[in-house]
Order: structure tokens, then sequence, then C-alpha cells
């Protein structure tokens, strides 16, 4: 009988655990070997579903053009905020949190659109640029992805995500007392 | 500091120094904007088409010491080889960017040699490591500081 018992035990630890704790559907993850620092780093928000696609564009970048990426990522965690030619955030104040780096490749431009936020609770002056969308274009801004990360801000299941990593961080500029 | 995987340029040299072509790259560019310098201009002045001065600006790869002290000198900037010890001989962490070194220069009175360096205040006091605009200084007996440095380097980088 206890061995009955116990083997019933371990079965419902196993169907809690699987009916509990779902894998998340989004994940962030810092961007694998591009410098990070007390005051500045830079990750990805990946889903399932692949609508993030930044992570995707970083990692199939090739050869010169992946240095090149992470020289530009490295230069702004560097602290720099200039040239606004390699990245930049926008001054309208809808999109005041959103941030894109740029280069081209054979003279298409080439974007990676996020956002900023200032996840650590302890450490309120570190930055971190979470990339969410790849586009490529020839001239304008694409607002409409502006728009599409404005609303993805605050939503749960990314903030979540990005808690895994900053616990305590519950979306720009909130934190849990 | 959080933990991540090591830095990129630890993969090999080549790596290591195409992050401080981009750097170079990086103080060409700043350097072109602010004295209003085209493309175009800087394509004459080097002697290079514009494709090329296109291609170093969007993939600086490898360039060659002649080179950037050809691009530095169009552009009225000179370069200088700085090699340093930064306390990261496997290099986890990537280069100091190169223009942290320019700006410490100017920081300290833009000197010439030493004698000039001993000249100034930086004699007795050196800048420290400082992210607002005003410049602070610590005395050098504060920070133990010896001159010149007995540290082997590990690592070299190039400066404007």
């Amino acid at each position: 009988m206890t061995g009955q018992n116990g083997l019933l035990t371990a079965g419902l630890v196993i169907a809690k655990l699987f009916s509990c704790q779902p894998m998340p559907s989004t994940i962030f993850s810092l961007a694998a070997g591009v410098k990070i620092t007390e005051h500045r780093g830079i990750g990805f928000l990946h889903k399932d579903d692949g609508e993030f696609n930044a992570i995707t564009k970083f990692r199939g970048l090739k050869s010169n053009k992946a240095s090149f990426v992470r020289s530009i990522m490295d230069h702004w965690v560097d602290g720099n905020d200039r040239p606004t030619w390699w990245f930049h955030g926008f001054n309208e104040e809808e999109f005041k949190r959103c941030f894109v780096f740029k280069w081209d490749e054979q003279r298409v431009g080439q974007r990676l659109y996020g956002f900023k936020c200032h996840p650590k609770k302890l450490a309120k002056g570190f930055q971190l640029c979470v990339l969410v969308f790849y586009d490529f274009k020839t001239d304008k801004v694409n607002y409409g992805l502006l728009r599409r990360i404005n609303q993805i801000l605050e939503n749960l299941e990314e903030v979540a995500a990005i808690s895994a990593k900053y616990p305590g961080y519950k979306g720009v500029h909130k934190w849990i007392q | 500091m959080d933990s991540i995987t090591s830095h990129w340029t630890k993969k090999s040299f080549a790596d290591f120094v195409y992050r401080i072509s981009f750097d170079f790259v990086a103080q060409l560019r700043s350097r072109l904007e602010e004295k209003e310098i085209s493309r175009a201009e800087f394509a004459k002045r080097v002697k290079v088409g514009e494709a090329r001065v296109s291609q170093i600006f969007n993939d600086p790869g490898n360039l060659g010491l002649e080179s950037m002290a050809k691009y530095a000198h169009a552009t009225g900037m000179k370069i200088a080889v700085v090699a340093y010890d930064d306390g990261d001989p496997e290099n986890s962490r990537g280069p100091i960017n190169s223009n942290v070194f320019n700006v410490c220069w100017k920081r300290a009175g833009s000197p010439s040699d030493f004698f000039d360096l001993n000249s100034t205040r930086i004699h007795q006091f050196m800048p420290c490591p400082d992210t607002s605009d005003t410049v602070s200084f610590t005395s050098r007996s504060q920070l133990g500081y010896t001159y010149p440095s007995q540290s082997v380097s590990n690592n070299v980088t190039l400066s404007i």
C-alpha cells in the first residue's frame, strides 16, 4: 500500500508540474556576446509564434555583419548616444520609450526596434534595451512597429519574461513594493 | 555586473581588431559630422571612390594602420596606438572604447609630452572615472598611482 501511495504522490506531483507551470511562451535573454555593464545592457524578447523577429535576425547575421552589429551595440553600451545613424530614440512623446539600432546591408536599411527600460530596482540607473522587431526599409521609420512596441511594453507576459531575469521588474518604471 | 557569456571579441584576434577598427570609424564619422565634411569630400581627400568610403563605414573590417593614419590625416587628426592593461587578460569583457582614451587625454589638458603632462595640475591630480560632464579630481597618492606603469599590457587599441 505504501508503495502505491508513493507512486500516486509522485504522479500527482508530475501532473501538477505539467498542469500548473506551463512553459512561458515569451522569454527574455541578453544579447549573446555583446558587452553589458552596470550602466547599460541589451537583450531580446522571444515568442513561440515568432512574432518577435529581432532575435532571429540577430542570430542569423553572418560573419562581418554580425561583428558590425555587435560593435554598434557595444558602442551604445559603452555610453555613447551618438552617432545617431547607428542607434537612436524617438522625439515623439508617444514613442519616447522606443529605440532602434540601424545598419545597411547592400544599401538596404536594416532595423532592430525595441524599447528601453530600467529593470533593476536597486540600480535604477541601469538601462536595458529590449529588442523586439526586425524590419528592413529604405527611408521612413516604421511607426506601425513602434505602436506595437508600445502595446507590448506593459503586457503581462512580456513584463514577466523580463522579470524572470530582473526580479521585481513590473513594467516601465513600476516596481513590486 | 551581470554575468554574460564572454564578449564576442574573445573568439579571435580578427574579431578584436574588427571591434577597434569600428571604434576608429565611429570617431572618423563623428569628426566628419562635426567638421561638416561630406562623404564625397572625404573620398576626394583620401583619393578613393565614394563606394569605398561607404564600405569602410558599413564594414570597417581589418583597417591597416597606414589607412587609418591617412583617413585621420584627411580630417585633421592623428592616430596613436595605445597598449593598456585593464585587468582582463582573457578579454572576457571586450576592448575599452578607443574614445575613452581620447577623452581622458583631452581632460588632462591635451599634453604633447611628459614635460607638458608634468607641468599641469595633472602632476598632482588625475581625473577619476566620472559619468557626469564635470571632471572630478582625486590625488594620485590616494589612488596609489605610479607612473609610468610597470604592468604588462595585454590589449592594444587605437586612439585618435
